[in-house]
């Protein structure tokens, strides 16, 4: 099975502890983190790529911790509402989740493939793209 | 009718930029009523050529337009951010086009792969001030997704929307017929290529 692309949060009184530590000696799970952020306020966000045996009870031991776990494809979204179908988006989207259908030239988002690198935030001039937490 | 090629148009003063445009060109702005005021910055209403001196389209003339911001809607009148170029908006803008006679027929039915545009480098080139273009690509080429430029595939994309563009036709049509919105004659024409 391909390993579960997760994305975790943690809160300032949570991102100081040794978590990968204890997913890998604890739970001998195989971890790849794909992208780990720690905000000014010590809030972060790891995206990672999590596999073994004993899967199911790492999570839960996230859980234990105050850490919340999302599957990948919950956090990038799109605000339809907002998008015009200007296509900025889809020559910068390294996923392909974002594209154009031809002939009608409407852009469409295949929240599955997205990898949540964030490129579209930045790129859409509507800020129709949203990261939901 | 067949296509009309625009190749095949050797003199700059066989057909017209903007012969129904003008001063008081009653449009769609924004989701209200507006009006054409004049041309806008930056109107170059001369014609586009290729090496061999053909014509391949219009420059590019631009507008300035006037409307009722208490009739337009959010939806058509949109605050916008563009990386690296900063805050402006996106507008929602329909000019109908009268068809009055064949010619403005002829202009008005080319398709993708009879309009063309140049490809300008803004990262090198245009800040530097040094002149020309990497070439002219068809719309058609556009809206394919990827274009060649001196070899090198390049991803594009129209940024203005084809679907929004639909949506304001269908709606300044149904405006139309009901007899809601009504074609005027302008009081001047816009500057056309001889004052290009
Ligand atoms: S976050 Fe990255 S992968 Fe996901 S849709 Fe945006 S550009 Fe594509
Ligand atoms: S850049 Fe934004 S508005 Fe443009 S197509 Fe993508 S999501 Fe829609």
């Amino acid at each position: 099975m391909a390993p579960h692309k997760i994305v975790l949060r943690f809160s300032s009184t949570t991102s100081d502890r040794p978590i990968i530590y204890h997913l890998v000696k604890d739970y001998d799970l195989v971890v790849n983190i794909v992208k780990a952020k720690i905000n000014p306020h010590l809030e972060g966000t790891m995206v990672l790529d999590l596999d073994g045996e004993r899967y199911e009870e790492g999570i839960e031991y996230l859980r234990d911790q105050g850490i919340t776990v999302h599957p990948l494809n919950q956090e990038v979204v799109r605000n339809n509402d907002r998008c015009t179908s200007c296509g900025a988006c889809t020559v910068h989207c390294p996923a392909g989740a974002l594209f154009m259908e031809r002939p009608s030239m409407e852009v469409k988002f295949n929240g599955d493939k997205c990898v949540v690198c964030l490129h579209c935030l930045k790129v859409c001039p509507l800020r129709a793209m949203e990261v939901r937490i | 009718m067949p296509p009309i090629n625009l190749r095949a148009i050797k003199s700059p003063n066989e057909g017209s930029n903007f012969a129904t445009i003008g001063i008081g060109t009653r449009i769609f702005l924004g989701g209200g009523v507006g009006y054409v005021v004049w041309n806008g910055t930056q109107h170059f209403p001369g014609w586009l050529k290729d090496n061999e001196g053909n014509i391949v389209g219009s420059a590019g003339g631009t507008l300035s337009v006037m409307g009722d911001l208490k009739q337009m809607k959010p939806q058509w009148l949109r605050g916008t951010s563009f990386q690296g170029y900063g805050a402006t908006l996106t507008v929602g803008l329909g000019i109908p086009i009268p068809i009055l006679n064949e010619e403005i027929l002829k202009f008005a039915a080319l398709s993708d792969e009879e309009l063309h545009a140049p490809v300008v480098d803004y990262s090198e080139n245009y800040p530097n001030r040094v002149g020309g273009n990497l070439g002219l690509v068809s719309y058609a080429q556009l809206k394919s997704g990827k274009i060649t430029v001196e070899g090198k595939e390049v991803a594009t994309a129209p940024l203005s929307s084809y679907p929004k563009a639909r949506e304001i036709a269908g709606l300044l049509k149904t405006w139309i017929q009901k007899g809601d919105f009504q074609l005027g004659e302008p009081v001047q024409l816009l500057p056309g290529p001889s004052a290009a």
